[in-house]
């Protein structure tokens, strides 16, 4: 095992980790704000990595299906939103997460109908197609684009959360949703648009990993469990939990597969259930 | 509180146990096959509604509690070459205590944080099989066997006798939960649900009784196991799978959360559906999330839900004309206050 | 300014308000007392749109506002100071006035600099996160947060529980200079010796109900109302 191998590992560490925390990040806040998990989040990764396949089908550009494809699926999770689960307000947070479990199903089905059952191949930019040579070592140059582009997204949020009004008012509805709205805040309205820029995010995630992981309907399946255990360990509703759980997460499933090979997959739930046990509010939870 | 011997619920069980009987006599191999597995998800989602419509701890890792009496029942006869009558209690034992395990680990969870929690454990369990060499990994395994019951004179080979003991089986956990769930241990498990923080004024620790009902609960999905790998003889690690805990949801909340029986109900219908559309569309999965969505869009309350409105609707109408027959009195009028009793998936929401 | 009539409130199926009806004047300032549990924090939290009534009415300047969100509420001009402060902890003292003022969008007297005026303790402390803040600090911020949105009226809910007795008169003295500016004041209060020197008029409530209304003065100087209302 040379230096280069761990380096290796530690950048696909990192690249699977930004990934996480792009998918994770409007879930927490969603959380955050109405105690509202999306258990159809996964879905909307699945539907960016199809509508992506084939807005880069049509257009011939990666660039224009890691543009469009966020924005399509916001309106179809604005649409969604708009005429089922607002309309479950009443009947309470569970029966909307149920709801959305329901649209799991639906959503499989559906993409099966639109795009077949076949993985589909999609693949890098031709500027993004080769490998770059990096202290000695050489690695993929898409993969460090996915690294770059989790980085910038993260600095952006945290500008946003931490350098404006609106996000100043994000952490307050986060911190206390009663007290925000005697303030003035429209806190249903502001859970609309951090719902739908959660999902727009979700789908930017799925063009970014389909060149890695290939297109197929079953995906936002198995992303799903992954990206909720980063929102548990990190702690509810805030930048900072979605980080520190992406990181883990990635660095633990990374380096688990390659230190611990007969536990693969497992160390992962075990880092769960570690932070269950010990600290059930995360790592960072918002609301201390 | 739960009545077992309600009328309404009586006659729904009654119904489901005769008509699985007759038809475990006169219906063909297929139809029992599909008898059979009604009965095994009939028991595997009575047991759900134990921890998701009392204590109103939705799991969504049930297959968690399913999958391990199935595998421990296989490995103990197959691998092991244990007797039947040995792994039988065994995998139901491993299914009671990865219930206290999970029971214990999500005592704190509530609400949401359950139903995240649950299914990451469930997610654990199907990655470990499908990781696992010794158990077949993605394949599954084959061979378990049905027992010998020769010695009662049943043939557990006969498809009739083994869906006949199914549905048998299902009417008795049926009767055992109802028991337990009409008892002073139902009671608290409605009042945790209903109200956790009252329960806990009241001097009564809610953690203990959540443990056992998960614990009880995993014993009853352990045994479902057990039967579903008597029945296609085969195990697979989609019983961990979440989506498959999902549907074990979504049959008991659209059979009637909270109503033990609705589940029952609720497993045969969505079984039954899941053949009859399967039959035109390879798309079923399109269909169960629009019958949940439309479920919990309606209130929630499932099948079991509109039987118990229609009886309130006829009594009613029986209670009008009573009325008018007495002498013009002013019609009857319902009973609306501003928080009547609602059985709902919303958590405590039930008056 | 405030009209609030037969008002019905509770929590589940646990009913506290019981037809409750009070109104308060431009300009005036009038308390709200009662011991524990009788339903004061429930009826400014029904007035405030925190919590929908089941029945009555509840008007501002005259227009029906029962059941609006709170936001709306807040929007028409009523201001909110909880009994538990509610300072958001994720935001510096700077930020929770800041977001305050932006939402206000009402014209009116108080602007930052006021604000740090009346409160020089709030300047020092404008770059800390609200949670090191001590109990006077966050109930200073919470009333400034409220004024700093220019309300017309300041619904106040126990200002002075659990503070020292220094900062208890800290507070007096900046609401009574409050009140001579002419602010329209709803003050929840359990220490009638705190809230009867600064209210022109008095609701004392039982059971969900108001069990008496009158000038302030006069419970101020009957001990026979005082142990029959406020068993004291």
């Amino acid at each position: 095992m040379t230096t280069a191998y761990w380096l290796t590992q530690l950048l696909n560490a990192l690249q699977y980790s930004m990934l996480l925390f792009v998918l994770s990040v409007g879930l927490t806040v969603v959380f955050g704000l109405m105690n509202f998990v999306n258990l159809a989040h996964g879905t909307f990764y699945a539907l960016g990595a199809f509508v992506g396949w084939s807005l880069l089908r049509i257009t011939g550009s990666f660039w224009a299906a890691l543009v469009g494809a966020p924005l399509v699926v916001a309106a179809i999770a604005a649409l969604l939103y708009l005429v089922m689960i607002a309309r479950m307000q009443r009947a309470g947070h569970l029966a909307q997460v149920l709801a959305t479990l329901g649209l799991v199903f639906v959503g499989v089905e559906v993409m099966r109908m639109i795009w077949g059952d076949f993985a589909l191949e999609f693949s890098a930019p031709p500027a993004l197609a080769g490998s770059v040579s990096l202290f000695g070592l050489v690695y993929p140059a898409y993969r460090l684009f996915v690294i770059a582009l989790g980085l910038v997204a993260l600095v952006l949020l945290w500008l946003l959360l931490e350098r404006t009004a609106l996000g100043a008012m994000i952490r307050a509805a986060v911190d206390n949703a009663a007290m925000a709205s005697a303030l003035g805040v429209r806190v249903d309205r502001l859970f609309f648009a951090m719902f739908c820029f959660g999902c727009a995010l979700a789908a930017l995630a799925g063009v970014v990993a389909a060149p890695i992981f290939s297109v197929y309907p079953g995906m936002g399946i198995e992303i799903l469990i992954p990206t909720l255990i980063v929102v548990v360990v990190g702690g509810l509703g805030s930048l900072r939990g979605a980080v520190a759980g992406s990181l883990l997460v990635g660095f633990v499933d990374t380096f688990g597969q390659v230190l611990l090979p007969q536990l693969s997959g497992i160390v992962v739930y075990a880092l769960l259930a570690l932070t269950l046990l010990l600290r059930p509010q995360g790592l960072f939870p918002a609301r201390a | 509180m739960f009545r077992l011997f309600d009328p309404l619920r009586t006659t729904v069980a009654l119904a489901l146990l005769i008509a699985g009987l007759w038809w475990a006599r006169t219906g063909d191999y297929f139809g029992r096959e599909i008898l059979a597995e009604m009965a095994v998800f009939a028991i595997a989602a009575m047991s759900l509604d134990l921890l998701a419509g009392f204590p109103r701890l939705v799991s969504m890792g049930h297959g968690l509690f399913v999958g391990i009496g199935a595998y421990a029942y296989t490995v103990a006869t197959v691998l092991a070459g244990w007797p039947p009558a040995v792994a039988f209690p065994l995998a139901v034992a491993a299914g009671a205590g990865a219930g206290l395990l999970v029971g214990l680990a999500t005592v704190r969870a509530r609400d949401i944080f359950y139903i995240m929690a649950t299914l990451a454990f469930g997610q654990m369990g199907y990655v470990w099989v499908v990781r696992s060499g010794e158990l077949g990994g993605d394949d599954g395994l084959a061979g378990a066997p049905r027992p010998d019951l020769s010695a009662l004179g049943l043939d557990l080979s006969d498809s009739a006798t083994f869906a006949t003991l199914l549905v048998s089986v299902a009417a008795l956990v049926y009767l055992l939960l109802g028991r337990l769930l009409a008892s002073g241990f139902g009671r608290t498990l409605l009042a945790i649900g209903q109200n956790e923080r009252r329960v806990r004024a009241l001097g009564i620790a809610p953690g203990p009784y959540k443990v056992a009902a998960t614990t009880l609960s995993g014993a009853v999905a352990g045994l479902a196991g057990v039967l579903a790998a008597m029945h296609s003889m085969y195990v697979s690690p989609e019983l961990f799978h979440w989506t498959w805990s999902g549907e074990a949801l979504i049959m008991t909340i659209l059979g009637g959360i909270g109503s033990l029986v609705g589940p029952a109900l609720g497993a045969a219908a969505v079984v039954w559906l899941k053949y009859a559309v399967s039959a035109w569309t390879e798309h079923w999965g399109l269909f169960l999330g629009l019958f949940l969505i439309l479920a919990v869009w309606t209130g929630g309350q499932g099948l079991y839900g509109y039987l118990e409105r229609l009886r309130r609707w006829s009594a009613t109408v029986r209670d009008a004309r009573g009325r008018e027959h007495a002498g013009g009195d002013r019609a009857h009028q319902a009973v609306r206050g501003p928080h009547r009793h609602r059985p709902g998936v919303a958590p405590g929401d039930a008056g | 300014m405030l009209e609030v009539e037969a008002l019905e409130a509770g929590y589940g199926e646990t009913r506290v308000l019981h037809g409750l009806s009070l109104t308060v004047g431009r300009g005036e300032v009038v308390a709200l007392l009662g011991r524990n549990g009788v339903g004061k924090t429930t009826t400014l939290r029904a007035v405030m749109g925190l919590l929908p009534p089941w029945a009555g009415r509840v008007r501002i300047d005259g227009r029906d506002v029962t059941g609006l969100p709170a936001h709306r509420i807040a929007r028409l001009g009523v201001g909110y100071v909880p009994e538990t402060r509610d300072i958001f902890p994720s935001l510096t003292v700077a930020e929770n006035l800041e977001l305050a003022r932006r939402l206000g969008r009402r014209e009116g007297p108080w602007d930052p600099e006021r604000i740090y005026a009346l409160f020089p303790r709030l300047r020092e402390r404008r770059d800390h996160p609200g949670t090191a803040l001590s109990g006077g600090e966050q109930q200073m911020l919470a009333i400034a947060r409220a004024l700093i949105q220019n309300p017309e009226l300041l619904l106040l809910d126990e200002p002075t529980e659990g503070l020292a007795p220094i900062v208890v008169q800290e507070i007096r003295a900046k609401l009574r200079e409050l009140i001579a500016s002419g602010l329209t004041v709803l003050l929840v209060e359990q220490n009638f010796r705190f809230a009867t020197p600064l209210a022109s008029r008095c609701y004392v409530l039982a059971r969900g109900r108001v069990a008496w209304h009158g000038p302030a003065a006069e419970l101020a100087a009957s001990e026979t109302l005082q142990r029959r209302l406020l068993a004291v």
